[in-house]
């Protein structure tokens, strides 16, 4: 058991990471990825949301009818969004509207489902939570070391702090889509030239 | 076979009957909540073009007790105006809500006019999705302070950027939102300008 979320841990967030490996959530890899204090509240709602879901989905995986899997499984991780989505407004209203129409968008993350699919639908519940927060993990960590450049060279802060002083002429596109691009594909280069797809 | 498609069509309805229950509940608990944040952004925007000072993050009960000294309801035809009282009883002005496509989408925000409707006291925007760091810096204090007691002009171009009696800097980086916020004041103004005449 111990072993095993172990191998899980490490499949989630490197060997198997949802972002560079697999590919998936990148459409809100790229829109909120340009100030960290949203990026973590995304990458905190993905672990909440994919975890909980996993649970439910391995709970349940012995009573849901085959043919409607798909339906329940969105019906889960649905209700888990809105929750998310409703306490953002009700305590962070600033931040619910920083992030705008993404929180909503999290059901739409593949991360999610396929995590329900390839792994909750066949694995007893504790392992498959341990399973949803380590994807959660991996996305949240991919998409706060590509923030923690773009707010940088963007906005010369870190957290909104001021750091790189007066001097530093921002890097507008950093800003704009164009530099998520940039950001994110130099990131998947970097991780992939560390741990390349043939060694595994 | 027969209860086979029982059991789906049961077992859908009742998770989702738990699950949409469940969001209700959690929806109806955090209404009020959600309803009082909408009301204290107002109050501040309100609170803020006025140049009424406050604590921003005060709480609602401290925001409302300052929104309700200064700031009381007036209805013209069929606008309705926030009027601005000063601390020494003294009339500021009007304000009124405002809206205009910015590039992306909708912008909104409140203007407020002395009250013979000749200069703008301030300007505040509550909601707009412009591009942050270039016309999402319509939202920063520099540019918003530019539009306190500018005097507007005459008909149709009330206020321009860029001009040498206006002192209104664009964003550069931004033409198309700073023309967006001078095409949608100028708008407003028009439409606040010709009720007013139906009078």
């Amino acid at each position: 058991m111990l072993s095993q979320s172990k191998t899980i841990l490490i499949k989630g967030l490197w060997t198997d990471n949802p972002v560079f490996r697999q590919i998936l959530g990148i459409c809100s890899a790229l829109a909120v990825t340009n100030m960290m204090k949203n990026t973590f509240v995304m990458g905190v709602g993905l672990v909440f949301v994919t975890s909980l879901s996993n649970l439910t989905v391995s709970l349940l995986r012995n009573y849901i009818p085959k043919k409607i899997r798909m339906m329940v499984q969105t019906l889960i991780i649905a209700s888990y969004v809105i929750i998310v989505d409703i306490f953002l407004k009700a305590y962070y209203p600033i931040i619910s509207e920083a992030l705008g129409p993404y929180v909503g968008l999290i059901i739409t993350n593949c991360i999610i489902m396929g995590r329900c699919e390839a792994f909750a639908q066949s694995n007893p519940p504790i392992l498959s939570f341990i399973d949803g927060i380590a994807s959660g993990l991996g996305y949240s960590f991919i998409l706060l070391s590509i923030a923690f450049f773009r707010e940088l060279l963007g906005f010369g802060t870190l957290l909104g702090i001021p750091v790189l002083g007066e001097w530093w002429t921002n890097w507008t596109i950093m800003i704009m889509p164009p530099g998520a691009f940039f950001m994110l594909a130099i990131a998947i280069w970097i991780a992939r030239t560390i741990s390349p797809e043939s060694n595994r | 076979m027969k209860n086979k498609m029982l059991y789906t069509v049961l077992f859908m309805m009742i998770i989702t009957a738990l699950y949409t229950g469940a969001l209700a509940i959690l929806n109806a608990q955090t209404n009020v909540r959600v309803q009082q944040n909408q009301k204290l952004k107002e109050q501040k925007a309100i609170l803020y073009i006025f140049n009424i000072p406050y604590d921003p993050d005060g709480s609602l009960t401290d925001i409302q007790k300052i929104f309700n000294t200064h700031i009381s309801n007036q209805d013209l035809n069929i606008l309705k105006l926030y009027k601005g009282k000063s601390s020494d009883d003294e009339i500021l002005g009007y304000a009124f809500p405002i809206e205009g496509n910015g590039l992306w989408g909708k912008i909104e925000g409140y203007i407020a006019l002395s009250e013979d409707n000749k200069k703008i006291i301030g300007i505040e925007f509550t909601s707009h999705s412009e591009t942050p760091g270039l016309g999402g810096r319509i939202s920063e204090d520099w540019f918003k302070e530019q539009f306190r007691n500018v005097n507007i002009n005459n008909f149709p171009d009330y206020i321009l950027m860029n001009t040498s009696d206006m002192q209104i800097d664009a964003i550069s980086g931004a033409t198309q939102t700073s023309k967006a916020v001078e095409s949608m004041i100028n708008q407003n103004l028009s439409l606040f300008f010709n009720n007013m005449e139906v009078d």
